[in-house]
């Protein structure tokens, strides 16, 4: 597991990955290591694509490696210098690997796909980085499967209710917690959902993803005509998680449905949702779980979001009680729920210095 | 045999707008790919489901984004993901507010927003790089004069005309002016070869001795004057650089119609280094052509000075080298003008402009000596040497009515032009008419433009070519004493009189930046942008359609022509142009013109 490779995500937009990026970055070189940062969307813009709002730039040393797209290398004040061309493309040309040559601010669009992503952090470990940023993009989550860990960054620009936000938490935390299960070589690098039972039974259905009613419906007559359990490799969408769940009957036996990550769980609908189907299944009888964990390492919240003027058409910073919101989440997670502004990231940077880098 | 027809996706996520997608499935079609078009508004699993089912390659969804949509977008991407498609399908974003930056942070591998061509989209399906129209746009210049008989219809103005000329010719036949001298002189010094060069130190003592005190300290003790420096090497990388960047985009087209006016920006900042800048900027936007705007300082004085110089006030210093720069950062397709309608170095200007392949300058006599300050006798002989040089040179020359701004009236100002005319015609240039679109002194207390600004300006157009059939480019620059302090109105009405000229079929118009009458200071690249963009939107909107003029154009062409009829006669009968010049046939003190000062008793009869 090394180097780390630590992703912030988020659960919306302006819920402060950047921020917690920068001060992590900060950080790692008050302890003199050296990191390698990207990022699955696009950081360093001065103002808010979307809100015209000014957003944090990353400030970063020498020797910093960073893979960014051609269009972004000439973006900030760091001089960076060119180690390899990657082959990836994004709008924003080929991905670089460069190493920042002259300290200063710096533009980063990097690899969107899991895949690309994975080459990038092959590359980084080459050049032999202490340790890995990811930065996420948006509420996007997907690529973050390749980190040995993330960090979720919410706030009051999910949603400006504290309640709400700490219960989305809670259902996060939850479905990322949920038990990681081995299955048989050719179940799991099967792309179709696949059903096995007692013995070696094994039934291979038509589709890859769980986004039609007549898949759930399939799925759970199979579950019940003697079938034990189904893996499911592919996409789910929460009504038809919703339909199939509740559709199994004879849940003594357990019934177990295993996905491949619990990230898809979490974007397959409200994760509040997905979270109360699963544990209502699971209150039944049933066993829902993951053939790849995904750790959830710590909260960071913001308490910012962009107000929106209607009659001006203009958004305009806007604060909820960063406290409140602290304590509501604490309420209901047993980790580390950190304020990047008001906490400092000493804190949240120990953490992960304990998790990786205790002998 | 590889399949390189695609199948794509497309996706109308915007309740409401589905039009740009309908038009790339139909070129999509029309190229042989499969399309699926979904209704608008569909759920990320009925998308991704028709993707699975149909196994697409391309997926292309179109919506505006405002907030809470990108998330929406991002939940997609990571579906998709999810659903095992992202390695094999390719998604595209387009839509209002969408930008490459946008579309990286959404995790779309392709953005496109406003301005995105059909061409762009299908390029990104079908994989290749795309080419846009800019690079490929190609730019000739154009002549226009070549298509202009120069017959004139008015036989009675003509034999006028051929009277008054024939003085000038016999007038300056016998005549020199340090000028010429310094042209001569300078011509030997730019065509002296490698075994010559021993020479150039006399030569250039030859020359310093024909120049006004700072120049000969300039050439003999090598001391610039304060007001002007040399750029140095960082300025000059600087530069190399930006020109190279921007030659990569290209030049713009700005007319719709191939036949509408060609569209010249002056320039004069003073720093050929800004100029350069500003002329990249404008040919990126559509201009035609650039002129050059000197200091008016460089028309009081005697002599050029030599070398790259930067000048600290309006206007850039001529110099074979600073012309030579210019010359070497334009795209090949701009038409480039240098001035020499006024001032002590008329001649020299056009030999300048000649050697370093300008494609136009500018000369008129009466401009130049009744509202610019050169003294008329001066002037006119000089005129003679410059036409000379413009023939030599191939160079066409506009001859620019601006002494209507001072106050005189059409009729006169354009008997002065036609007299500067038919001088080139005899002397072998091809002359280009300039009447002023603008609202003059006298249009001010006559009152022709109270109603509209259409019917005098093109009164103006029809009276001359009634009289003969020669190219014309209203200037200069188009609607000026139009303009207001006000971005919108001042870029307006220059558009608006671009659509005039177009529709009354001119050649060519020079049109001012939207801060150019009222900065006070420098003229800014955003507003010389305003004023190309309101005339390409302008041209876009005409296209084939003629503006109607009321009766009074008919009328005022008319009187016009009358009028000039009587001018000219008046100074043929007086006999000495020059003479006609100082004793205000062509423009006096009451419509507010004054002879020059500058350059007068220089003019010395050839001896022998």
């Amino acid at each position: 597991m090394f180097p780390p490779v630590i992703g912030v995500a988020g659960t919306a937009k302006n819920t402060g990955k950047t921020t917690t990026v920068s001060a992590l970055i900060k950080q790692i070189y008050y302890h003199n290591m050296k990191p390698a940062l990207t990022t699955i969307g696009f950081d360093g813009e001065e103002i808010d694509n979307i809100t015209l709002l000014p957003k944090p730039k990353f400030f970063l040393q020498k020797r910093t490696l960073l893979a960014t797209a051609e269009k972004c290398l000439t973006g900030g004040s760091a001089r960076i210098d060119t180690l390899e061309k990657t082959g990836i493309l994004t709008p924003l040309g080929e991905i670089l690997i460069g190493k920042v040559a002259r300290p200063g601010t710096a533009v980063i669009a990097g690899p969107q796909k899991r895949t690309d992503l994975e080459y990038v952090i092959d590359i980084f470990k080459k050049y032999k980085s202490d340790i890995i940023l990811v930065d996420g993009a948006l509420n996007r989550l997907m690529p973050m499967l390749v980190t040995h860990g993330i960090i979720l960054a919410t706030g009051a620009a999910r949603n400006i209710e504290p309640e709400t936000i700490a219960a989305e938490v809670q259902a996060i935390r939850s479905l990322l917690k949920l038990k990681k299960y081995s299955l048989k070589t050719d179940i799991r690098k099967s792309p179709f959902i696949t059903c096995f039972g007692p013995d070696k039974m094994h039934c291979q259905l038509p589709s890859t993803s769980l986004f039609e009613d007549e898949t759930a419906l399939a799925i759970a007559r199979k579950l019940n005509k003697g079938f034990k359990g189904c893996y499911i490799p592919g996409a789910v969408n929460l009504v038809q998680l919703k339909k199939l769940l509740q559709q199994v009957v004879n849940l003594n036996f357990g019934k177990l449905i295993v996905f491949h990550d619990p990230l898809r769980l979490v974007i397959s609908g409200e994760p509040s949702e997905v979270d109360k189907v699963i544990f209502n299944y699971q209150e039944k009888g049933g066993a829902i779980g993951v053939l790849n964990s995904v750790k959830l390492i710590a909260i960071t919240l913001n308490p910012f979001y962009p107000g929106y003027k209607r009659d001006k058409n203009l958004y305009y910073s806007a604060f909820i009680d960063g406290k409140k919101l602290k304590d509501a989440i604490k309420e209901k997670i047993d980790l580390p729920v950190i304020d990047i502004k008001t906490d400092g990231s000493e804190k949240l940077f120990q953490i992960l210095l304990k998790m990786f880098f205790a002998a | 045999m590889k399949n390189d027809k695609k199948k794509v996706l497309l996706v109308p996520l915007d309740p409401v707008h589905d039009i740009g997608l309908k038009m790339i499935r139909k070129a999509l079609n029309e190229k042989g790919h499969q399309t699926i078009l979904l209704p608008p508004d569909s759920r990320t699993p009925e998308v991704i489901n028709a993707a699975i089912k149909n196994n697409v390659d391309t997926i292309l969804i179109s919506r505006t984004v405002g907030y809470g949509v990108a998330e929406l977008m991002g939940n997609f991407i990571d579906q998709v993901e999810a659903a095992g498609l992202r390695e094999k399908v390719k998604v595209g974003l387009g839509g209002m507010a969408i930008r490459p930056e946008l579309a990286a942070e959404l995790g779309f591998d392709g953005g496109f927003g406003p301005g995105t061509t059909i061409e762009e989209a299908i390029a990104f399906v079908e994989g290749r790089k795309y080419v846009p129209d800019e690079i490929t746009v190609q730019k000739n210049k154009k002549d226009f004069t070549e298509n202009y008989s120069y017959n004139y219809h008015h036989t009675r103005i003509k034999e006028l005309l051929d009277k008054i000329v024939e003085n000038i010719l016999d007038y300056s036949k016998t005549r020199i002016t340090p000028a010429i001298k310094r042209a001569k002189i300078r011509e030997e010094i730019l065509s002296i070869s490698e075994n010559e060069e021993k020479e150039l130190p006399k030569l250039k003592k030859a020359y310093s001795n024909l120049c006004d005190q700072k120049l000969k300290e300039f050439y003999q003790q090598n001391k610039i004057p304060s007001y002007l420096r040399k750029p140095d090497q960082k300025e000059v990388d600087a530069l190399e650089n930006f020109v190279k960047m921007s030659n990569e985009k290209g030049p713009a087209i700005i007319q719709h119609k191939d036949e509408q006016p060609l569209v010249f920006v002056q320039y004069g900042t003073g720093c050929p280094l800004m100029d350069i800048a500003h002329i990249k900027v404008v040919e990126a936007w559509g201009a035609d052509g650039v002129v050059h705007f000197d200091p008016s300082w460089g028309a009081r004085t005697e002599g050029f000075y030599e070398g790259y110089l930067a000048h600290e006030e309006n206007g850039t210093v001529i110099t074979s080298e600073n012309l030579e720069w210019i010359k070497r950062v334009l795209l090949p397709g701009t038409l480039w003008q240098v001035r020499a309608h006024r001032g002590l170095n008329t001649p020299e200007t056009v030999l300048l402009a000649g050697i370093n392949r300008a494609d136009l300058t500018k000369v008129n006599i009466a401009y130049g000596s009744l509202a610019a300050g050169t003294d008329p006798e001066r002037l006119t002989v000089d005129a003679v040497a410059a036409l000379k040089y413009a023939a030599r040179f191939n160079l066409p020359y506009d001859i620019p009515t601006n002494e209507e701004l001072a106050g005189v009236p059409a009729h006169k100002a354009f008997a002065g032009m036609l007299i500067t005319a038919h001088l080139g015609l005899k002397l072998g240039a091809r002359p280009i008419l300039q009447p002023l679109f603008c609202y003059s002194p006298q249009v001010m207390l006559g009152g022709q433009m109270e109603d509209n600004y259409f019917d005098f300006n093109a009164a103006k157009i029809f009276a001359l070519r009634q009289i003969i059939s020669a190219p014309i480019w209203p200037g200069a620059p188009i609607g000026f004493l139009t303009h207001t302090e006000e971005r919108v109105q001042s870029a307006t009405t220059t558009g608006l009189h671009a659509g005039l000229a177009a529709s009354l079929e001119v050649d060519a118009i020079s049109v001012a930046s939207s801060d150019e009458a009222y900065s006070g200071g420098p003229i800014t690249v955003s507003s010389r942008i305003d004023s190309l963009q309101s005339v390409k939107e302008n041209f876009r909107c005409l296209g084939e359609t003629r503006h109607q003029t009321t009766d009074n154009a008919k009328k005022w062409s008319e009187e016009l022509v009358d009028k000039i009829e009587k001018v000219l006669k008046q100074v043929a009968n007086r006999g000495n142009f020059i003479d006609s010049l100082y004793q205000g046939d062509l423009g006096n003190r009451e419509d507010g013109a004054y002879p020059g000062r500058y350059g007068r008793g220089t003019v010395k009869k050839i001896k022998g």
